[in-house]
């Protein structure tokens, strides 16, 4: 199993410099050819998030939409939270900002992976299934 | 023989759903599902030749503060995280 770092992914999705993305297919497409998989952590996969939007100014919905693409090749190995969290935020309409994070629920699929409660003061991220919004004071 | 096996809990829940609608074993389901992938040939991905991702974002190219050396992407990163800091009430 090859694991990918966020560099690797970067120039997977943007494209450029040519020669490093070029490069980075070739690492795939090998991978593939003999039959191995690439890991994508949650880490990377939130750090790509982050690099798209802080770094390439990618809108949320078309990050998460080009990340949905990359962990759906069968040579990529992604954990089920962050599939279903960039699923989540693939079908938000473009332009809201209503519910929660791409981050949000990463963490929360995640917790709710190993059957855990997602306890939070956020209230957008209280708002997702299961979830318990803590509130201060008594 | 016994042996320790790390399970993706998503995995590991839908097991043990599956056994319990059957009534079978965890044992019963594993040595199954082991044979079945033992008895099938290896096979290689069929990738497509271009993946759909390839490139997806490159409009966004230009945009790149400092081109795209890593450590400019870090500093763009670090940039929004201490302008969202200074967004919380």
């Amino acid at each position: 199993m090859i694991g990918l770092d966020t560099s690797v992914v970067l120039r997977l999705l943007i494209g450029e410099p040519v020669a490093e993305s070029e490069a980075a297919q070739a690492l795939l497409a090998e991978a593939a050819a003999a039959n191995e998989r690439c890991h994508l952590h949650d880490l990377v996969v939130a750090e790509s998030w982050h690099a798209l939007r802080a770094h390439y100014g990618v809108p949320d919905v078309e990050a998460a939409r080009a990340l949905l693409l990359l962990v759906d090749d069968p040579v990529i190995v992604a954990s089920p939270a962050a599939r279903q969290a960039l699923a989540a935020v693939s079908n938000v309409a473009v332009g809201d900002t209503g519910g929660a994070g791409f981050m949000d629920r990463l963490i929360h699929a995640a917790y709710e992976g190993h059957g855990h409660i997602f306890a939070t003061f956020d209230r957008k991220a209280g708002k997702l299934p299961g979830a318990r919004l803590l509130r201060g004071g008594r | 023989m016994k042996a320790t096996i790390d399970f993706d809990p998503f995995l590991y829940r839908q097991l043990k759903a599956e056994a319990a609608l059957r009534g079978r074993t965890l044992r019963d389901m594993v040595d199954e599902g082991v044979r079945l992938v033992l008895g099938t040939p290896r096979t290689a991905v069929v990738r497509e030749q271009s993946p759909p991702y390839l490139g997806a974002l490159r409009d966004f190219a230009d945009r790149a503060q400092g081109g795209h050396d890593l450590d400019a992407v870090r500093a763009s990163v670090d940039a929004a995280r201490r302008r969202d800091r200074d967004c919380i009430p």
